[in-house]
């Protein structure tokens, strides 16, 4: 832990601080997006869109490699792909009558599969690991920027539409009964999902990103009274593992986004034994009396 | 009378399959309405169409004197027990609170306006409670004070008493006596043999009419030994062999 205390205060080392700050900005949306994805059960769509980004990636590599787009940036590519399959499982989730599951799976195979290939044709070395499963270190202040732009916007809308988005994901048929634009509101949680899966996959990558959307806000869910609570509870823990989880990476020498996700994991595991244990302790104490 | 709902020669169908055909009828404000049918005759959609969540394909509905869809600022809605997460973390207060929602804004006074729901539908003392550990009959009363805290004209309940226990029926029935004149109430039963003895208005969905359903107005008598766990004894029997011509508007109607 000191080791790691001492290279966010070296001058030479500003990858450390980035990746820290990186984490700290990310946990606010793992926290408040993540409660929301949680609570109206979106994480199947999300980890769609999530793993169709890698199409995006592997096309603006191939794009540019090929000099047909120079100098394409691979999260343009990506921010095209995460909108486009978010729009086309937005269409299928409210309009398809059938077989939606099957759709979104599709999405899920052949957005990977694209970016394999694209990769497999891009001349030099493209190497799907570090997007797949994230190289904070490479993390630059453009990054940083953007995924600051993006919790401030989230967290406005998140305080502006609160009691919306709670009623549209408790009851969405009462929620349109009241008036509430719950289509609207399931596109919007979809498109910023899209955005947000973009600039976190930088931290751990596009096959975890889903992992820390879900976890910590399941682990939150265990304590918290509200959604709110779930949301400030999931960013508080989503803040632990990741300054956790990026000391114990560079103390060890490990992948940091593996690492964070396993961390968050535990804490989500163990937060269910312990549950388990208080509800057990609390039906003997019950049959006692 | 003012007229809180009227049907005119409705159809709708899902797709292919049509549930409606051509029917009409019409509740005065301030009146207890039952909406009886089998399961799957097409009670939920009538209702529906009286939410404005579905449209006629055929027809007219109007509904507080406009059309459906100007009226739902205007009217509660009590659906059956949802199916919701029970891991969910949102207490009473807040479910009720949902029923203060117009669109993207909230009335205002919310917070007054709740808890005068919460007290209406007797659940004052569950506010603070995790909606999760309420049992069905309860979460039932938190569904009615939600629908209260649009401060409705006309109350809409789905099945509410579908796998209720007779003291929490009882205390339902209690809180929609007290609400009976100042409210229009609809509710919706699959028990077509009795009604609740506030009802005003037996409308029964299922007589086949051409191709889609009909909705025949019936009357009903006090029954004299209903059983003792149907609203508390105190029901009245529809009398399915008396039917009542309904066009969707009666002598007694105001234009």
């Amino acid at each position: 832990m000191s080791a790691f205390v001492a290279a966010l205060f070296d001058p030479a080392l500003p990858f450390v601080r980035n990746a820290l700050l990186a984490g700290l900005l990310s946990s606010v949306l793992f926290g408040v997006l993540g409660s929301v994805v949680t609570v109206k059960r979106m994480a199947g769509l999300a980890g769609a869109i999530s793993h169709a980004v890698l199409g995006g990636i592997g096309l603006a590599l191939f794009l540019a490699s090929r000099g047909i787009l120079p100098g394409l940036p691979p999260v343009v590519g990506a921010l095209v792909f995460a909108v486009l399959s978010a729009a086309l499982i937005g269409f299928v989730s409210l309009r398809a009558k059938q077989r939606e599951d099957s759709a979104i799976n599709a999405i899920w195979a052949i957005g990977m599969s694209l970016g394999i290939l694209f990769m497999a044709r891009t001349p030099g070395y493209a190497d799907p690991m570090s997007y797949l499963f994230g190289n904070i270190l490479l993390v630059t202040t453009r990054d940083l920027a953007l995924l600051g732009v993006l919790d401030l916007i989230v967290v406005l809308l998140a305080i502006r539409y609160y009691r919306q988005v709670e009623a549209v994901a408790f009851d969405e048929e009462f929620a349109r009964a009241r008036g509430v634009p719950t289509e609207g509101v399931f596109l919007a949680l979809l498109a910023l999902t899209a955005v947000a899966v973009v600039l976190l996959q930088t931290f751990v990558g596009i096959v975890m990103v889903i992992a820390m959307l879900t976890l910590p806000a399941a682990t939150a869910g265990y304590v918290a009274k509200s959604l709110a609570g779930m949301m400030v509870g999931a960013t508080i823990a989503s803040v632990v593992v990741s300054t956790g989880g990026l000391a114990v990476a560079w103390a060890a020498d490990l992948p940091a986004g593996a690492v964070v996700v396993t961390l968050a994991g535990a804490v989500f595991m163990a937060g269910a034994a312990l549950r388990g244990l208080a509800g057990r302790k609390g039906r003997s104490k019950r049959g006692a009396a | 009378m003012k007229v809180a709902i009227r049907f005119l020669d409705v159809s709708f169908s899902y797709e292919q399959v049509s549930v409606l055909d051509k029917a009409s009828f019409h509740v005065h404000e301030g009146e207890f309405a039952a909406i009886v049918g089998q399961n799957g005759s097409g009670k939920t959609t009538v209702l529906k169409l009286i939410m404005g969540l579905e449209r006629p394909s055929g027809g007219q509905v109007e509904v507080l004197g406009g059309s459906a869809y100007a009226a739902r600022p205007h009217v509660g809605y009590v659906p059956q027990l949802p199916a919701y997460d029970p891991s969910f973390p949102v207490s009473v207060r807040d479910v009720v609170r949902m029923g203060v929602l117009h669109g993207l804004t909230e009335k205002r006074g919310a917070r007054a306006t709740v808890d005068r729901a919460l007290e209406r539908a007797d659940v004052s003392d569950l506010a603070d409670r995790p909606y999760a550990a309420l049992s069905g009959g309860q979460r039932r009363r938190v569904l009615v004070a939600r629908a209260l805290a649009s401060e409705p004209r006309l109350l809409v309940l789905d099945e509410p008493t579908a796998n209720m226990d007779a003291a929490s029926e009882n205390r339902l029935y209690k809180v929609l006596g007290e609400l009976k004149g100042s409210t229009t109430i609809v509710v919706v039963t699959h028990d077509t043999g009795f009604v609740s003895d506030l009802t005003d208005a037996v409308l029964c969905v299922g007589d086949r009419a051409g191709t889609g359903r009909s909705i025949v107005r019936h009357t009903a008598e006090p029954a004299e030994h209903a059983p003792p766990e149907l609203y508390g004894g105190k029901a009245k029997r529809v009398l399915h062999d008396v039917s009542v011509p309904d066009p969707g508007r009666c002598k007694e109607c105001s234009e």
